[in-house]
């Protein structure tokens, strides 16, 4: 079980919205639910109030019959027209769009928006997928078929979660509205959550917490502390070039491996470099 | 007549190959294949000290060792993946194992070079280090070491950044590879403003973050 996270904002309206889901069940389940599109809308939904009880109060009643609205033949239906692939492509470009939403400057607040409210939706939509499988779970139903999905779904992208950092605050509060037994598998929201000490990494100026998503200030201690995060901080500093031709590069020119720009980088620098220029006639030389 | 004598060098070296795949200890023919290389290893070495216009006879084998470690550590692993690569087209093992030479020494002479350049003129007294600070040395050449053989990855996250983002892998590669002076040039070799280079050069180095951190994920 993850701690509870370091929230920052006010909750209030994040439960609320998921308090109105309540009264959107009754509504939906009003009539025996056939259809396998309000099948999987109504187990979403359930879901949500299962995997929220302690933000949201006991929904075990409210959901079993809910879900017990819902005809068994329309839930199976739905379960197999959740296109994995599809969700797959959508999770992971939002994971690209949260990412864009960081890199905007100000001149671009509009893009920062945009990529923002489509990223969070991406989220959304992998969390409703978890609140399905709460619901079938509850409901006593073979969830097989779907956690192959969501497996298939969540593969890889995972330890991409740094891409989300950028939209912390928002996460931090979806994680702590999540009752603790859940966040650790709801990546989406809780996966390097904490992290926003990444930021320095990717925006040239230090990130203003009055715009967009970022509330925690760089946070030196934190880097001392996450592995993860020291990590990057380790893959990052390899972002510059050479600063002449290494021993590594001469093994990978000689088999063929180096890129193109990489040999070019080395013909290029050996014209104004001695060493490196000697360096790359020296394994010009046959060995035979 | 020695036990693998009848052996040509690619059987011998495929009995190695074999040998490490079953977890066995193959230290008897592979000392045996590579006591066959050690006079060309010499040939190699003194080649390379004739680039250099560096070293000593003393050299060649500390060289020899140096690169059967190397062979060893990767080079067996790594000879089999380039054949495999290219069926035909990679060296012999031999001429495989002369190129480690080759590489070893010209790493070796330039880092003696390096090392001549950066010892501070003065008495031998003033070059008297402390545990400590050879210590700090030892580390910092480790590291670079490390850097080193991981600079393949930077090239790597180059390649992707050309392919997803074309307009700052153009700024970065002409701000960073090509060494131009400063953003001003970047930006009229490139034909934009110069406030766009500095955002293209910037946006490029946070995506080759991303893209190395995502390579060292695996």
């Amino acid at each position: 079980m993850t701690p509870p996270p370091d929230v920052d904002g006010d909750l209030s309206p994040l439960l609320k919205r998921y308090a109105d889901r309540r009264r959107a069940l009754e509504a939906a389940t009003a009539n025996k639910v056939t259809e396998a599109a309000d099948a999987g809308r109504i187990l979403a939904m359930a879901g949500d109030l299962l995997r929220r009880t302690q933000a949201l109060g006991d929904s075990l009643r409210d959901a079993t019959l809910a879900i017990d609205r819902c005809e068994h033949q329309a839930i199976a239906a739905y379960v197999d027209s959740i296109d994995a692939d599809a969700e797959r492509k959508k999770l992971a470009r939002g994971l690209d769009e949260a990412f864009e939403a960081i890199l905007a400057d100000e001149s671009e607040a509009d893009e920062r928006v945009l990529y923002t409210e489509s990223a969070e939706t991406a989220l959304a939509a992998r969390d409703a997928l978890a609140s399905v499988r709460a619901s079938l779970s509850l409901a006593s139903l073979d969830t097989a078929k779907l956690d192959e999905k969501l497996a298939a779904i969540d593969g890889g992208l995972k330890k991409k979660a740094r891409l989300l950092i950028g939209l912390n605050a928002t996460r931090r509060r979806e994680a702590e509205a999540l009752d603790p037994a859940e966040r650790e598998a709801a990546w989406w929201f809780s996966a390097r959550s904490q992290c926003d000490f990444l930021l320095s990494l990717y925006q040239q100026t230090a990130p203003d917490p009055n715009v967009g998503q970022i509330t925690q200030p760089h946070n030196g201690a934190h880097l001392a502390v996450c592995e993860d995060c020291q990590r990057d901080v380790e893959a990052s500093s390899l972002a510059y070039t050479p600063q002449h031709v290494t021993a590594s590069s001469l093994w990978r020119r000689e088999h063929g491996q180096a890129t193109r720009d990489e040999v070019a980088f080395m013909d290029s620098h050996a014209k104004d470099c001695k060493d490196c220029q000697r360096a790359l006639e020296a394994i010009a030389q046959p060995e035979e | 007549m020695g036990a693998f004598d009848k052996l040509s060098d690619s059987e011998l070296f495929d009995l190695v190959v074999r040998t490490r795949a079953k977890g066995e200890d193959a230290s008897t023919p592979l000392g045996s294949l590579c006591e066959r290389w050690r006079k060309p290893a010499g040939v190699v070495v003194r080649r390379v000290q004739q680039s250099y216009r560096a070293g000593s006879p003393d050299d060649e084998g500390e060289l020899y060792q140096e690169a059967v470690r190397k062979l060893i550590e990767r080079g067996l692993d790594q000879f089999r993946g380039l054949s495999e690569a290219r069926p035909g087209a990679a060296a012999s093992p031999k001429t495989f194992f002369l190129r480690i030479v080759k590489h070893a020494a010209i790493d070796a002479y330039r880092r003696q070079r390096e090392l001549l350049d950066s010892v501070p003129k003065g008495g031998e007294e003033d070059n008297q280090e402390s545990p400590r600070q050879i210590a700090y040395a030892i580390n910092l050449s480790k590291r670079a070491a490390e850097r080193d053989e991981a600079q393949s990855l930077y090239w790597t996250a180059f390649d992707r950044l050309k392919q997803e983002h074309p307009n700052e892998a153009g700024a970065w590669d002409a701000y960073h590879h090509q060494d131009l002076e400063d953003h001003e040039a970047c930006a009229k070799k490139l034909g934009i403003t110069v406030a766009n280079s500095y955002k293209r050069v910037s946006r490029a180095q946070a995506y080759l973050r991303r893209y190395l951190q995502e390579l060292m994920d695996g």
